[in-house]
């Protein structure tokens, strides 16, 4: 057992994108990484008045030491009044946020471009 | 007229005016029919001496129209046959009467001699009344010591045939109700003719009289209809006399405690004469008490059928075969007349792959300690379910029985069993040790402190543990196989291990071998039999790992997980798998102590297990999922997602566990 595989790590890459804060995730999320998740995220938040936007399309896994983390980070971000948008969210980490009713306190959209057009006009559809 | 039972010279004056049963008297013929042997009850019977009797012609003794029924008598008995019929007798000089005869070849004495055995008959001539009386009280006295001698209706209505055929007709047969005997119950409408019947004996002279019934068909389920005799008989209960003269036919109802079981019908021939009032009561007082027996048959089998059903009820069945044991049990009754006692065994499903055996024997007998042992069992399973050790389970059982108060005490051993570890943990209860067989045939007791029975405290029960190899094999029993009025127990246990030993055999071998050899009569106490024998598991089947207590334990183990899983083919569990064993570590890291033991085991479910030295036991606390707490979801996931979870003491530490289901879908 002792090395790490890769996808027991997380990585947290953080941009300012327009008006808002984008933090691109990837790996697994888990009590050995939800430290650095949620330290990454808090920073995220100072960086933007408006919106932060976490692209989780390359997490992997996400246990409810993450989803802790999330909760307290959807805390900050109401208090601060910044929207926190989730984007690209799936397969199984998507049930556990399902299932735990996380996903209910969050703004999910399927990918970046809809997450910023939603931002934008209040509208996620093509129509004008 | 000279009185029939001729009690002549000294014996009249002891028996006059006495009843006593009929003595049949016995004679006996050669092939030509001349009288060879005479017995002092034929001289009574027939009012002959045996000088004056023996060499005569068998003839002599019959009336001279009736001497070519016993020519073919005597013929059908040449070849081999019994011939049995009412001939008229003449006895006391001239006067004739009807006597039951009975021709046998006799076996054992000349070539061709013939035993006749003579019953006189209730019918005994027009000026044979007095006679007759006494005739009949006889045969009712020994109708009360033949009828009834057995708890079985079919052998009761035999017994009656016997009587009342050839004396008192010469044909009968019993109607007996159908649900008496498939259930022991009357039918919903008493009086209803029409309710199915059933003829369960019947009884008839050689050669058989004409016109008797041709439809009568033994163990026939019939209905018979509103206007025939024997339907009159029991929807009125009143005796019925029909027939075409000159036969005579009686159907008189079978009646006790108020309720008609069926009927008795009743059939002369035309040579005698048809029944009169004197013999519908003498039917009628042999009917009475053959409905009695019958009743009684019935209200018997009706209490062992509910002791037994109560018994079988509370019995297992269908015993799930554990992961890592081959299990072989016997459960056989007493021998007494319920044939309940209080023995139970059971083999309990455990979480992690694991397995609670149990063999308990609830002291005395019958119905009331077949309820308590169905007591203790539930209770049994359900302290099991909680997964507690085995002297605790103990304990609990124990204070259970003191405090319900009236209930037997009992004894019991309670053994789980670790197939990863191949570990017995046992705890007795003033049981019978257990004994343990290895694999060089060998055996030995299995060394744990006695115990109290349960329900009487003050002692603390005590486990053991021992670790068994492969292919050794674990006896527990009750003192039924060892214990009886001529062996003691450590003579009936050493016996046990003698049979036991010596070259591998199955288990139901074992079991066989035992019970045959220890307990093969009929007199003994009820016995349960429960061996349990190891089979390694297939070191494939199992993965763990240990880890440090550190935050990157959980994705150490996650990848145990993917690992294992893919090799077990088990991918569909993987998502699940990966996020409930995760949520374990996590909660052992934080809270517990190192090191952590993460244990997957394929058995008919994923078991997944994380152990660490930490007494404290994760919260079972469920946040409301709505609110934003933000504590507690890794339990609540746990929940969720398996199949069942739970946690159990180790002597050092906790595991906590789970089980998902291989059938069903992912939920993740």
């Amino acid at each position: 057992m002792g090395s790490t595989t890769p996808d027991d790590g997380l990585s947290v890459r953080v941009s300012p994108l327009l008006a808002y804060a984008l933090a691109t995730l990837e790996g697994s999320i888990d009590f050995g990484t939800h430290a650095l998740l949620e330290a990454r995220l808090t920073e995220s938040l100072a960086l933007t008045k408006a919106a932060l936007i976490v692209d989780m399309a390359e997490v992997e896994f996400c246990d409810s030491s993450g989803l802790n983390s999330f909760v307290r980070i959807i805390r900050e971000a109401r208090q601060r009044g910044v929207t926190l948008v989730v984007v690209g969210m799936r397969g199984r980490v998507a049930n556990v946020f399902n299932v735990t009713r996380i996903a209910q306190e969050l703004y999910l959209k399927p990918d970046l471009e809809t997450a910023i057009r939603w931002l934008e006009t209040g509208r996620t559809g093509d129509a004008s | 007229m000279k009185p029939l039972l001729l009690v002549k010279g000294p014996a009249q004056s002891c028996y006059s005016g006495l009843i006593r049963p009929i003595v049949p008297a016995t004679l006996v013929v050669d092939e030509n029919g001349s009288i060879v042997r005479w017995s002092s009850a034929a001289a009574e019977l027939f009012a002959l001496t045996s000088a004056e009797a023996v060499g005569r012609p068998v003839t002599d003794l019959v009336r001279s129209d009736e001497h070519e029924k016993v020519k073919a008598a005597l013929a059908e008995v040449q070849t081999g046959r019994r011939w049995r019929g009412v001939l008229a007798v003449i006895c006391c000089g001239d006067s004739a009467c009807d006597v039951d005869l009975c021709w046998d070849p006799l076996s054992g004495g000349e070539a061709g001699q013939v035993a006749v055995i003579a019953n006189p008959t209730t019918d005994l001539g027009s000026d044979g009344v007095a006679d007759a009386g006494q005739v009949r009280m006889a045969l009712l006295s020994e109708a009360s010591i033949r009828i009834g001698t057995s708890l079985d209706i079919r052998q009761t209505g035999s017994e009656l045939m016997d009587v009342a055929v050839p004396r008192l007709a010469d044909a009968a047969a019993i109607l007996v109700k159908e649900r008496l005997l498939t259930d022991d119950e009357f039918p919903d409408r008493l009086t209803d003719g029409g309710t199915a019947v059933r003829w369960i004996a019947v009884g008839v002279t050689r050669p058989e009289p004409e016109g008797w019934k041709d439809e009568l068909r033994l163990e026939e389920s019939v209905v018979y209809a509103e206007g025939t005799p024997y339907f009159e008989s029991m929807a009125l209960s009143r005796s019925v006399m029909f027939g075409r003269p000159p036969s005579s036919q009686l159907a008189v109802p079978l009646r006790a405690r108020g309720k008609v079981l069926g009927c008795v019908v009743l059939m002369r021939s035309p040579e005698r004469p048809a029944f009169g009032q004197q013999d519908t009561m003498l039917a009628e007082e042999l009917a009475f008490r053959t409905a009695i027996c019958m009743d009684n048959a019935r209200l018997y089998n009706t209490e062992r059928r509910t002791a037994l059903t109560l018994q079988s009820s509370l019995l297992p069945t269908g015993l799930q075969q554990p992961l890592g044991l081959d299990i072989a049990h016997r459960y056989l009754p007493a021998s007494d007349l319920t044939g309940v006692g209080g023995d139970w065994y059971d083999v309990i499903p455990l979480p992690g792959g694991r397995v609670a055996l149990v063999v308990g024997d609830v002291m005395g007998h019958g119905t009331n300690a077949a309820a308590a042992m169905g007591q203790l069992r539930t209770a049994v399973r359900t302290l099991a379910a909680l997964d507690l050790p085995p002297d605790e389970v103990l304990d609990r059982l124990d204070q259970m029985i003191q405090e319900m108060g009236g209930m037997q005490n009992a004894t019991c051993i309670y053994a789980t069993y670790d197939p990863v570890e191949q570990v017995f943990a046992v705890s007795r209860a003033g049981h019978i040790p257990p004994i343990v067989l290895h694999t060089d045939g060998t055996s030995d007791m299995l060394e744990l402190p006695p115990g109290l029975p349960l329900g009487i405290g003050g002692e603390a029960f005590e486990t053991r543990t021992v670790r068994l190899s492969g292919d050794s094999t674990l006896v527990l029993l009750t003192d039924g196989l060892v214990e009886s009025r001529d062996r003691d127990i450590d003579a009936g246990i050493a016996a046990l291990r003698a049979n036991l030993a010596g070259s591998r055999r199955q288990l139901e071998e074992l079991c066989d071998g035992a019970i045959n050899a220890l307990r093969p009569n009929h007199d003994r106490d009820d016995i349960a039999l429960l061996l349990a024998r190891v089979r390694p598991l297939d070191a494939e089947s199992i993965a763990t790992t240990r880890l440090p207590t550190e935050a990157s334990s959980a994705g150490h183990a996650r990848t145990l997980v993917r690992e294992a899983l893919t090799r077990w083919g088990l991918d569909q569990l993987l998502c699940t798998a990966e996020l409930v064993v995760s949520e374990m570590v996590t909660n052992a890291v934080q809270h517990g102590r190192g090191p952590i033991e993460v244990r997957l085991l394929r058995a008919s479910t994923l078991v997944c297990e994380v152990a660490d030295s930490s007494p404290i036991w994760p919260s079972l606390q469920l946040t409301d999922p709505v609110a934003l707490a933000e504590n507690g979801r890794g339990v609540q996931l746990v929940k969720l997602l398996s199949r069942r979870w739970g946690t159990r003491p180790m002597p050092a530490g906790k595991i906590v566990w789970c089980e998902l289901s291989i059938t069903p879908p992912d939920l993740l």
